[in-house]
């Protein structure tokens, strides 16, 4: 960490220094820039991601750069450091526009400081590729020049889970969830999800942070006759659930559960069994890809770029990878670095490019209307397994779930 | 449906109420005969649950067994604690006060130390009870609630039989009444203190225990619930009175299940807290307040 901290700051001292006789050097390079975090809440997440963006860079450079108005020009990442701090990442994104002169930039993590670098490139008119802020309310506020490549809001993430408890012919939706603001707006995204699909949302029900008992709201659920069961809690409080609904024998044909992919929770073993759940980066999602590298040849340029790295590739990792991958897609298609030329490229491939995280579809906002999060199961021989979408479902779904009785 | 729903959650706050009882039971008897408000009971309560879980991963102990293991390992913790922490506090000019103080630092310590040590993952006990759950017409109760239930109605029928009809127990309710008195009959006060608190923190790690049996998750940060919920319970059912512990468990648990059935979770917290406000309102002294107890 203090090696990390040294870097930043002689990165930073360094780009100052250079500041004014560098700041002409666009014409033969493409400069993009972004912030990390070297310290605070999102250190590390900021940290997987901009690994991602390297792996990116690094392979552009490797096959002579993007190609802008028929001429190859390399890509040179300009990293600065934002300390998790939103006040200075505002600053240090006008700090990479007007005196590192860079010709796009990419967001840091988190939609706390995308919204504030989103400010700033705004106003300076630039471009601002998003890999990982998931707050709706960022792609509501008229922002121009921004486009969310890889990561689709919250209000979406509940969609395949649902496209497939369609699929399956359930009927009627119990949500749960924890009075906390992510776990609240998947919720209503689930909620609204739902209903598009025509299925009926016959319980909506909150409770508060610390609670310990869930034995009534299950059964609450159970009385309310739905036949999916999508409570949008954290690991602890769905272990409990998940235990509590073995000790009353509750069962539901479909329960999906947002966490039941980490590995805390499928610590608890074969209660865990049938659950689904979803996530982005598993050795069973393959997609088609036709922009950057696929699966197995990210995870070898991982290994050989950071060899020493403490965590293996993540999935902010395979966002940010994404989100450069599309970003270079959309350079090329550009052939310029203005922000509203480049914001039309993007609406361009919208529908057209498949990354390493999935399709990459947008819409006028910049908001992310694909990328899916594939919907895994928990199965008791194979493990956690991929059952939708079809084009990277490797096995059938379990359904009905087994009711605990017949287990 | 919703008859049964009603049914359903008045048995579980009768069950749950008891067991939290235990909470209060053991908070009362610490505050009865030392004036210390532990702050810090929750995490007791917690670092119980963990003993239970490190013991059944190492040893292959199950949480029945553990029990009373965790019991005397936690009453020795107390009675040493006594001496190291508790004890000092009666030099202070305001020994509530000062109490309140270190237990809520040590509170604070505890937390940090389980989090530093078991990580903040929510960890769960793994066992099962065959059958899992019984079902009484239309109502079902897990056999694990049954069985701690039991396991309360047991322990608190021990302590009753402790408290009234033992020499140390009629002594330990006499420092209640009047501790200076107690002093001059020639009881060994200090002694009786250092073994209440032991029982106190006792009595918490095996709360620990049947709460991580009956809400199967539990992690460093639940602590301070639990403290809270011991001490509606006690505000409730009066301070220092262990029998107004059990009436006030009883009022809370099914107060919040009925609740919950009724409205949802959240309000069902508000309406406890409303609850114990009305009692400080219309009752100061609890619904057993030190008055009965004489």
């Amino acid at each position: 960490m203090l090696k990390q901290l040294r870097n930043a700051a002689l990165a930073a001292a360094a780009a100052l220094a250079f500041t004014a006789p560098g700041a002409d050097a666009a014409d033969d390079k493409i400069r993009i820039g972004m912030t990390v975090s070297s310290a605070g809440n999102f250190a590390l997440a900021s940290q997987s991601g901009v690994r991602g963006v390297e792996i990116w860079v690094d392979e552009v450079n490797k096959a002579g750069g993007l190609e802008v108005g028929g001429r190859k020009l390399p890509v040179e990442l300009v990293k600065l450091d934002d300390r998790s701090d939103k006040q200075m990442t505002a600053r240090v994104y006008e700090t990479l526009i007007t005196d590192e002169k860079v010709d796009l930039l990419f967001a840091p993590f988190g939609s706390t400081l995308t919204a504030a670098a989103a400010t700033a490139t705004e106003r300076l008119d630039k471009f601002l590729v998003i890999w990982s802020a998931a707050a709706d309310t960022l792609y509501d506020q008229g922002f121009k020049n921004i486009v969310s490549a890889t990561q689709m809001p919250v209000s979406r993430m509940p969609v395949a889970s649902l496209d497939l408890a369609k699929e399956l012919g359930t009927k009627k939706v119990a949500i749960v969830y924890v009075d906390e603001p992510f776990p609240a707006g998947l919720a209503t995204g689930a909620e609204a999800a739902a209903k598009e699909r025509g299925l009926e949302v016959v319980l909506m029900e909150r409770y508060p942070k610390g609670a310990k008992d869930f034995s009534l709201i299950l059964q609450k659920a159970r009385a309310s006759g739905a036949d999916v069961f999508f409570p949008t809690s954290y690991e602890g409080d769905l272990i409990s659930m998940v235990r509590q609904m073995r000790q009353m024998n509750i069962n539901f044909p479909y329960t999906f559960m947002v966490y039941a992919s980490t590995p805390q929770f499928q610590a608890i073993g074969e209660d865990g069994d049938y659950i689904y759940s979803h996530t982005n980066f598993h050795p069973t999602i393959n997609w088609e890809v036709n922009a950057g590298l696929n699966r197995e040849q990210f995870v070898e340029a991982y290994d050989r770029l950071f060899p020493k790295a403490e965590y293996p590739a993540d999935f902010q990792t395979v966002l940010a990878y994404g989100a450069g991958a599309i970003a270079g897609e959309i350079i090329e298609k550009a052939g310029s670095t203005d922000a509203a030329v480049l914001k039309q490229a993007a609406l361009d491939l919208s529908g057209e490019l498949t990354v390493l995280a999935g399709p990459y579809k947008i819409d006028e906002t910049g908001k992310q209307l694909a990328m899916p999060f594939p919907v895994v199961q928990l199965q008791p021989e194979k493990g956690m397994v991929t059952v939708w979408p079809s084009e990277v479902a490797v096995a059938e779904p379990i359904f009905p779930i087994p009711a605990w009785t017949d287990r | 449906m919703t008859a049964d729903l009603l049914l359903q959650g008045l048995i579980n706050g009768l069950i749950l109420g008891l067991i939290y009882s235990l909470i209060g039971l053991s908070l009362n008897i610490i505050f009865g005969v030392l004036r210390v408000v532990n702050f810090a009971h929750g995490e007791f309560i917690i670092l119980g649950a963990y003993a239970a879980y490190f013991l059944q991963r190492l040893l292959g102990l199950s949480p029945f067994l553990a029990m009373p293991v965790i019991f005397v390992m936690f009453a020795l913790i107390g009675w040493a604690l006594y001496f190291v922490l508790v004890k000092r506090l009666a030099r202070s000019d305001d020994p509530e006060t000062a109490s309140l103080l270190v237990m809520f630092g040590l509170s604070i310590t505890l937390g940090a130390l389980m989090l530093f040590f078991f990580e903040a993952d929510a960890r769960s006990l793994d066992y099962m009870l065959e059958p899992p759950f019984l079902m009484f017409g239309n109502i079902v109760i897990p056999t694990t609630r049954l069985v701690a239930l039991a396991i309360t109605l047991v322990i608190t029928g021990i302590t009753a039989w402790f408290l009234y009809r033992t020499f140390p127990g009629k002594a330990l309710r006499a420092v209640i009444m009047n501790r200076s008195a107690v002093a001059t009959v020639g009881i060994d006060v200090e002694k009786l203190s250092a073994m209440t608190f032991g029982i106190g923190l006792g009595f918490a790690g095996v709360t620990g225990v049947l709460l991580a049996m009956i809400f199967p998750a539990f992690s460093p940060f639940a602590g301070a619930d639990y403290t809270l919920i011991g001490f509606i319970i006690i505000v409730l059912g009066g301070l220092g009175h262990p029998i107004g512990a059990l009436v006030g468990g009883l009022l809370f648990g099914v107060t919040e299940q009925v609740t919950v059935v009724l409205a949802d979770n959240s309000v069902a917290l508000l309406v406890g807290f409303a609850l114990m406000i009305a009692v400080i309102f219309f009752r100061p002294s609890g619904l057993f307040g030190r008055q009965q107890l004489r």
